[in-house]
């Protein structure tokens, strides 16, 4: 049976909306969909009330982006909505490069208004879904095999005197990572000393986390000044950044199967202090990391999970060096019998249940209680597009289409990560469980990615590009040779697009027999 | 001003008879009984402010106790003599709401708390309100700046 899909739009598309409620009605891919004018107040209720698979945010009209990725990073980062795609519509392509923090802020695939709708809507439903519909075959370049170097999408989460905290998706195992750091665009060097990673923190806005050295000139001299950081650069650094030192903000759990609270606390709290991360239940996710944790779970008598679980929290908690406070609300019994039951010293409780404004209270006196002993660093705002940065790995490709691309990895990609291509230009791949059985090879993973973040400009240079590939084979592509290819096509395109404003219809382009649901293969780490 | 009065279930008779030397200054009255059904009787007929009930007893246990007089919607507060071994047991008459745990025959502080249960009985009869969260944890904040 074909699951019922349900999807949030939030825009004033009429002709967007239109598209995809015909798309929905079909009887292939049946779907709901729910659409608002703005997110403003509306998306995280949204989320908890409707729980939908996939959620689109036109940000055309859009006058805050920090406030939507604000609002969508907190849902993502929240267990019970982890698993909802996130779509950003641009409406054109200078409008998406503007926003590449997008890429690192919980948006997993990006749509440029005026190319087939049709396309994105099947891959959103195949994402969230595991629809696969009809998925048009498009021209193929197969047997490319050819290695190429794809940017991992990171982010910089906060800097501090000597050192700065990278996020990514990437497991990184190597000491020092190639990448540009742009938050010091006078730094040419390219090459940084990994720390090593953060002892576990809660999810930001990327799977992992390392402290990664900032390249400072030793006292005697002698490196290369471009490639390091003197003291009196990094002094003036420091004093142009001045507005952006604050206190790393308290993290926060809270474990409550009061879904609606979600939304009071989002409202309430100030996110500058503190980082939330909710659940519905207690599982062995909620780890002992947190300076607070709200356990909101109604102890009654004859059943054992609320005060069982409990029990389970505060024994993994003492095992830290730092004990997190525990607020257990909805429990009959006093905070010093607790304490006393559970040998667990640092538990407050209450009969009554948590509320936003009393987690808002405990959150803001602890803050100013430890504020002087949480660590003062530069934290960039969430819009700030110099927090992107771009980690370079090592793939092999093996075939390439204007939708999809498959290659050789070496690493193990968390699937739905976002990697960057160059073949010919710049695009975006997200990793989506294969479409098609992949050949294995030895010491390496077989992916599949969809592109994304394309415009139809784009698209019809990559078609060119394929075409191009599959009657006369490149043996290198490397970024130059990408460049070249490129400058030698761009004339053609340019003028063939004038002359056809409308694009046909992508070549040898037939329709598949419909598969109605897939299972995914995959195991391991993934984003969604 | 009526303080209120004490009941104290436990099946050692001399612990009874000691306590109950020991706390009578400090309430109303003290009422004693030997076993969770003597309890039920007295908790029944007489306006209990305040229980101070050993968790393993023969005939009726400290959870059946609890577990009866909650059922009747009564949340008077429950004091609870425990010791080695209990652990369970504890752990099920917290779900019905413990006012705190005493290890036998260890009782050092037993009247401070039995007056603060006392004003919990009070508060519990004159409102819907629980123990003041924010001062417990206000409490707790202010230890965790004596380190």
């Amino acid at each position: 049976m074909i699951p019922q899909s349900r999807i949030s739009y939030f825009g004033s598309d009429p002709d967007f909306i239109q598209e995809l409620r015909k798309f929905l009605s079909h009887p292939h891919h049946p779907g709901e969909l729910e659409c608002y004018p703005d997110t403003k107040g509306m998306l995280i209720r949204t989320c908890v009330k409707d729980r939908p698979g996939v959620v689109i945010i036109d940000v055309t009209d859009s006058t805050s982006n920090q406030e939507i990725l604000e609002e969508v990073l907190f849902i993502k980062r929240n267990q019970p909505y982890r698993g909802i795609l996130f779509v950003a519509l641009f409406p054109d392509i200078d409008a998406l490069e503007r926003a590449k923090n997008y890429f690192t802020a919980g948006f997993n695939l990006f749509f440029v208004k005026g190319c087939e709708s049709e396309s994105l809507f099947r891959d959103c439903l195949y994402i969230a879904y595991e629809i696969t519909g009809s998925f048009p075959a498009y021209a193929k370049a197969g047997k490319i095999d050819h290695s190429v170097m794809a940017q991992v999408h990171s982010t910089v989460r906060s800097i501090s005197e000597s050192s700065f905290i990278l996020e990514t998706d990437l497991e990184l195992s190597q000491e020092d990572i190639q990448f540009t750091l742009p938050l010091f665009p006078d730094l040419r060097a390219k090459s940084f000393m990994v720390k090593g990673p953060l002892k576990p923190k809660p999810f930001f806005t990327m799977l992992n986390s390392y402290e990664v050295e900032l390249p400072l000139a030793n006292a005697w001299g002698g490196e290369d000044p471009e490639l390091t950081l003197l003291p009196d650069t990094l002094e003036t650094w420091n004093s142009l950044h001045q507005g952006f030192l604050k206190h790393e903000p308290l993290n926060i759990a809270v474990i409550s199967d009061n879904e609606f609270l979600f939304e009071e606390i989002f409202q309430s709290v100030d996110h500058e202090k503190v980082r939330i991360h909710f659940y519905p239940s207690f599982s062995q996710e909620v780890t002992t990391i947190y300076d607070l944790i709200f356990y909101d779970i109604e102890i009654l008598p004859d059943e054992s999970s609320g005060l069982d679980d409990l029990n389970n929290l505060t024994l993994m908690a003492q095992s830290q060096t730092e004990r997190p406070i525990i607020i257990s609300t909805k429990n009959p019994s006093t905070t010093e019998a607790t304490q006393k039951l559970l040998h667990y010293p640092s538990i407050v409780c209450a009969t009554g249940p948590l509320t936003a404004p009393v987690l808002h209270k405990m959150s803001s006196n602890y803050f100013t209680k430890r504020k002087s002993d949480l660590p003062e660093n530069y934290l960039f705002p969430l819009d700030s597009s110099e927090r992107v940065v771009e980690i370079p790995q090592k793939v092999f490709i093996t075939t390439l289409t204007e939708h999809e691309i498959t290659f050789y990895g070496p690493a193990e990609l968390p699937m739905f990560t976002l990697l960057q291509f160059q073949l010919p230009f710049k695009f975006s791949v997200i990793l989506v469980p294969s479409l098609m059985r992949l050949p294995m090879r030895e010491e390496s993973t077989h992916y599949m990615g969809f592109v994304t973040a394309v415009d139809e400009k784009g698209l019809e240079t990559l078609r060119k590009f394929i075409n191009s590939i599959i009657s006369q084979p490149l043996t290198d592509y490397g970024p130059e040779a990408m460049e070249t290819y490129l400058k030698s096509l761009l004339p053609q395109v340019i003028q063939e697009v004038v002359q056809t404003p409308l694009a046909e219809t992508p070549a040898q382009r037939t329709e598949v027999s419909e598969a109605p649901t897939i299972k995914r293969t995959f195991k391991g780490n993934s984003k969604l | 001003m009526s303080k209120g009065n004490l009941l104290i279930v436990d099946d050692e008779p001399l612990l009874l008879k000691r306590l109950k030397m020991n706390l009578e200054e400090y309430v109303d009255q003290v009422y004693t009984a030997a076993d969770g059904i003597e309890a039920l009787e007295i908790l029944k007929s007489q306006e209990i402010r305040c229980v101070i009930c050993d968790v393993n007893m023969p005939r009726m246990n400290g959870i059946e106790v609890i577990k009866k007089i909650r059922a009747e919607k009564n949340d008077v507060p429950f004091i609870f003599f425990t010791g080695h071994g209990n652990q369970e047991m504890m752990m099920e008459v917290a779900k019905y709401g413990a006012y705190d745990f005493f290890n036998k025959p260890q009782f050092d502080g037993l009247e401070e708390v039995i007056s603060h249960g006392f004003k919990h009985g009070f508060h519990s009869k004159t409102s819907e309100q629980g123990p003041d969260l924010m001062s417990d944890y206000q409490k707790l904040l202010g230890d965790l700046g004596e380190d």
